[in-house]
C-alpha cells in the first residue's frame, strides 16, 4: 500500500515535470503523465483538480483561461518560476529515493 | 449530449466559493468529463456507457467538493475551523438547550427531538464546507459534551473519592470517611453509585446516541445517491 505522502509527492513531480515542458490543460495533464509512464500513473478528475487547485494555491503553477484550437475555452497551466525552483529538489529527492531502493533490492536479492 | 456542468452542479452540492470562482471550477471540471466521454465513444463505447464512465472518474463527489475547497482555501484556517465545527456545534447545541428551556417538552419530547438538533449540526457543517467528521463533531460533540458533563464530573469525582478510600484503607490502613459529604448527602460513592449511572443514562448516553443518529442521517443519504 503506498502511502498518502509518497503518492502526494508522486504526483506533484508528475504534474510539474509535464508542465515543464509545455502550458496544458487539466485533460492534457493526465493524458500526457498517462502516456509518458505508460499507464503506470492513471489520474482521475478527483484525484488531478484537488491537486492542481493546491499547486496553484502554492504558486507553483499558475492558470490561464485560454481559447483552444477548436474555439473551446479551456484553462491552461503553466510551470511558474517558483515550480521550476520546486521541481529541483523533489526530483532530487527522488532519484536519491529510487537509488537507495535499488541498493536495497540489490542487497535484498544478493 | 448532457449537460455536464449541471451534472456536476448537481453532484458537488454547496461549492462555498463566489459566484464567479465557481462557475470557472464548474467549467473545468464540465470540459475535462466531456473530454473523457468524447475519448470513451471513440474508443466504442455507448454515450451512455461513455457518460457513466465519465462520471466513474469521482468516486465520491462530497470528498471531492470538500478537497477541492481545502486545496482552494487552505485546511488548517481559523475561520474555516469556526464556520465548519463551532458555529454549526453551538447552533445544535442551542437548538437542543432552546427547545429545552423555552418549549419545556418534558423529557421524553426533548429525547425524540435531539436527532433533529443533530441533522441541523451536520448540515449547517456540511453547508460550510466541513468533512464527515467535522460533520459528525458538529452534530454531535457539543450538545453531548454539555449534556454529559455534569454527569462526567460526578462519575469522575465518585471514582477519585473510591480509589482514595481504597488507598487509604487498604494500602495505608487509614480508612477514612466522606462524612461531610455522606451528610450532605452528595457525592457518596456507596449511595450515588446507581443514581450516577441512571443519569448518565438518562441524560448523557441515550441523549447522546440518538443525537448521533442524526448527525449520521445525512450520510446514509449520500450512501443512497451514489447508489443510485
Amino acid at each position: 500500500m503506498i502511502g498518502a505522502g509518497i503518492k502526494r509527492g508522486t504526483a506533484e513531480l508528475a504534474i510539474l515535470s509535464v508542465l515543464e515542458e509545455e502550458s496544458l490543460h487539466g485533460y492534457e495533464i493526465a493524458k500526457r503523465i498517462e502516456r509518458q509512464t505508460k499507464g503506470a500513473l492513471h489520474f482521475t478528475l478527483a484525484a488531478l483538480y484537488p491537486m492542481l487547485y493546491r499547486m496553484e494555491k502554492n504558486r507553483w503553477i499558475q492558470g490561464n483561461w485560454e481559447i483552444s484550437g477548436n474555439g473551446r475555452r479551456r484553462r491552461c497551466y503553466r510551470l511558474t518560476s517558483q515550480g521550476k525552483k520546486k521541481l529541483l529538489p523533489i526530483r532530487r529527492e527522488w532519484a536519491e529515493l529510487f537509488q537507495a531502493l535499488r541498493r536495497l533490492t540489490k542487497v535484498s536479492d544478493a | 449530449m448532457p449537460s455536464w456542468k449541471g451534472l456536476i452542479r448537481e453532484r458537488l452540492g454547496a461549492l462555498d466559493f463566489a459566484a464567479e470562482r465557481r462557475e470557472e471550477i464548474l467549467d473545468e471540471l464540465a470540459d475535462h468529463l466531456e473530454q473523457v466521454c468524447e475519448e470513451r465513444r471513440t474508443q466504442g463505447l455507448s454515450e451512455f456507457d461513455a457518460m457513466r464512465s465519465a462520471l466513474d472518474e469521482v468516486e465520491d463527489w462530497r470528498e471531492l467538493a470538500q478537497r477541492i475547497r481545502f486545496a482552494k482555501e487552505g485546511e488548517g484556517s481559523m475561520i474555516n475551523q469556526i464556520r465548519r465545527l463551532w458555529l454549526p456545534g453551538a447552533a445544535s447545541l442551542t437548538a437542543s438547550i432552546g427547545w429545552l428551556i423555552l418549549a419545556e417538552p418534558g423529557y421524553w419530547a426533548w429525547f425524540i427531538a435531539q436527532p433533529l438538533f443533530g441533522v441541523l449540526g451536520a448540515y449547517l457543517s456540511w453547508r460550510a464546507g466541513g468533512d464527515r467528521l467535522t460533520q459528525l463533531a458538529a452534530g454531535f460533540l457539543f450538545p453531548a459534551v454539555v449534556m454529559g458533563y455534569p454527569g462526567i464530573q460526578g462519575l469522575a469525582m465518585w471514582a477519585t473519592f473510591s480509589v482514595g478510600e481504597f488507598v487509604q484503607t487498604n494500602l495505608l490502613h487509614q480508612p477514612i470517611h466522606f462524612s461531610p459529604i455522606s451528610h450532605a448527602g452528595l457525592l457518596d460513592p456507596r449511595l450515588m453509585g446507581f443514581s450516577r449511572f441512571m443519569l448518565l443514562l438518562t441524560q448523557f448516553v441515550l441523549p447522546s446516541l440518538v443525537l448521533l443518529l442524526g448527525a449520521a442521517l445525512p450520510f446514509f443519504k449520500t450512501q443512497k445517491v451514489q447508489e443510485t
